[in-house]
């Protein structure tokens, strides 16, 4: 039976992502050009907060039937939720993948800002001159930047849309970045914050999975995709 | 930032920041101090009282001093309080900054700590910005009445002690945060007969007989990059 056979590779909590393993080949519904994954680094290059995303929307059809049988192992496990992964710090839940690719776009990144290079668009103000833009594509995402006046670099990762190729509105993406910069400096005035280490705040958490959703909802669009599910 | 001139657009920013989140305010914690909102502009709004910060402050010191067995600990204990005011205030003011270059040289940056920063804390620009004749990497920010140390005397067994650390630490904490570290002391230096013509800001205290000199003394790191900048 497939479903148990899913299952009983989910129980084997090694890994923080359990995706499902079963070998099916089914449509998923995914949004394109949607936000995956969001970074903010720090003045040396530290990491801040890694947290992927995944599409809420679109992938209602997909991510139900993954939660289906992941749920159902968990809750036979652990009924009071005392393991329960749903209290897990969003922080740091970026992917492997996600992060290297994070980590070469950074390369790019101090290409472009590092010293004497003029990359700011003349008479810009206020977050629009925070704006860095596209740094580069890789595989199939793309990866754009902001970075603050203190040196603090936010990272935004887009896939890349499957089949057309709309150029990503990057007025959306813009205003996305500006509202983030707002979330972090309300964070850093809080006096009980961390001042150097990582952003460990629940309201910075919601905060962000509200402006990304809302981003998400806004510029991406559904599209269907065929993958190993 | 608690003070007596706080001025109004820190906490605007800080008011606009959170109407911004479009978040109804849950406790009486999360709302913005001063009176804001219904009233407009008038002239207290944003403002903290002298009393309130005084008292909270000489709550602070006396904290620390019962915990601390000599001066220079009890100085390096303010002083750490204030370096993260110093951070925080560094982030908050560039996110208002409608220019948006980052100060990479000495003279601005100690003119943005002596202006911007000072006017976002205490409501006034500071009162002067020197540089030290015999040492080359020493500066002096002067204060003529620091608001730490308005309703402060010093013991005579406790010499030495200023009670503007923290500003100190305030200052330092820019710096460092803006990339130049530097080691920032705190003095109190008499003022001379005539050297201060301005009447005191709090009517019915008599004149400071004292004032508040910050002594700035950058890195040897620091002083090469900007010299190499010069060029």
């Amino acid at each position: 039976n497939i479903l148990k056979f899913c299952s009983s590779r989910l129980t084997e909590k090694k890994t923080r992502h359990a995706k499902p393993t079963c070998l099916l080949l089914c449509p998923r519904w995914s949004l394109e050009m949607a936000l995956v994954s969001l970074a903010v680094v720090g003045r040396e290059n530290e990491p801040l907060y890694l947290r992927d995303f995944k599409p809420s929307g679109g992938s209602a059809i997909g991510g139900v039937a993954a939660a289906g049988p992941e749920a159902d192992a968990e809750d036979a496990e652990d009924p009071f939720g005392f393991f329960s992964k749903s209290e897990a710090r969003a922080n740091d839940s970026s992917s492997l993948r996600h992060q290297f690719i994070i980590h070469a776009a950074l390369d790019r990144f101090e290409e472009i800002t590092g010293s004497g290079n003029r990359w700011r668009t003349p008479g810009a103000t206020g977050s629009n001159a925070m704006w860095v833009g596209l740094l580069c594509p890789i595989e199939d995402v793309r990866v754009y930047g902001y970075l603050t006046n203190t040196s603090i670099k936010f990272m935004a990762v887009i896939e890349d849309g499957g089949n057309s190729r709309q150029p990503l509105r990057e007025s959306e993406l813009k205003s996305l970045f500006a509202s983030l910069h707002d979330l972090y400096v309300e964070y850093t005035l809080n006096p009980f914050s961390q001042l150097r280490g990582k952003i460990s705040s629940k309201r910075f958490d919601d905060d962000v999975g509200k402006y990304v959703d809302s981003y998400n909802s806004k510029v991406a669009k559904v599209g269907e995709k065929y993958t190993w599910a | 930032c608690g003070s007596k001139g706080c001025s109004p657009t820190t906490h605007n920013a800080v008011k606009n920041l959170f109407l911004s989140m479009s978040r109804p305010p849950a406790s009486i914690l999360d709302r913005p101090v001063g009176r804001g909102g219904a009233r407009g502009s008038s002239a207290t709004e944003g403002y903290v009282s002298l009393s309130a910060f005084a008292y909270l402050y000489s709550e602070l010191v006396q904290y620390h001093q019962s915990r601390v067995a000599s001066i220079s600990e009890l100085e390096r204990r303010l002083e750490s309080a204030g370096y993260g005011v110093g951070l925080k205030v560094l982030e908050l003011l560039a996110y208002r900054a409608r220019e948006s270059k980052r100060e990479t040289r000495l003279m601005n940056i100690l003119q943005f700590v002596s202006s911007s920063v000072w006017k976002a804390l205490f409501g006034k620009a500071a009162d002067s910005l020197e540089r030290s004749i015999d040492h080359a990497d020493e500066f002096m920010i002067v204060d003529y009445e620091p608001v730490t140390s308005t309703y402060v005397s010093v013991p005579a067994d406790l010499g030495q002690l200023s009670a503007d650390a923290y500003v100190s630490g305030i200052i330092a904490g820019v710096l460092e945060g803006a990339g130049f570290t530097a080691r920032v002391t705190a003095h109190s230096v008499r003022v001379e007969e005539g050297e201060y013509a301005k009447a005191p800001s709090t009517p019915g205290l008599p004149a400071r007989k004292d004032k508040a000199v910050f002594l700035v003394k950058f890195s040897r790191e620091v002083l090469a990059r900007d010299a190499a900048l010069e060029r």
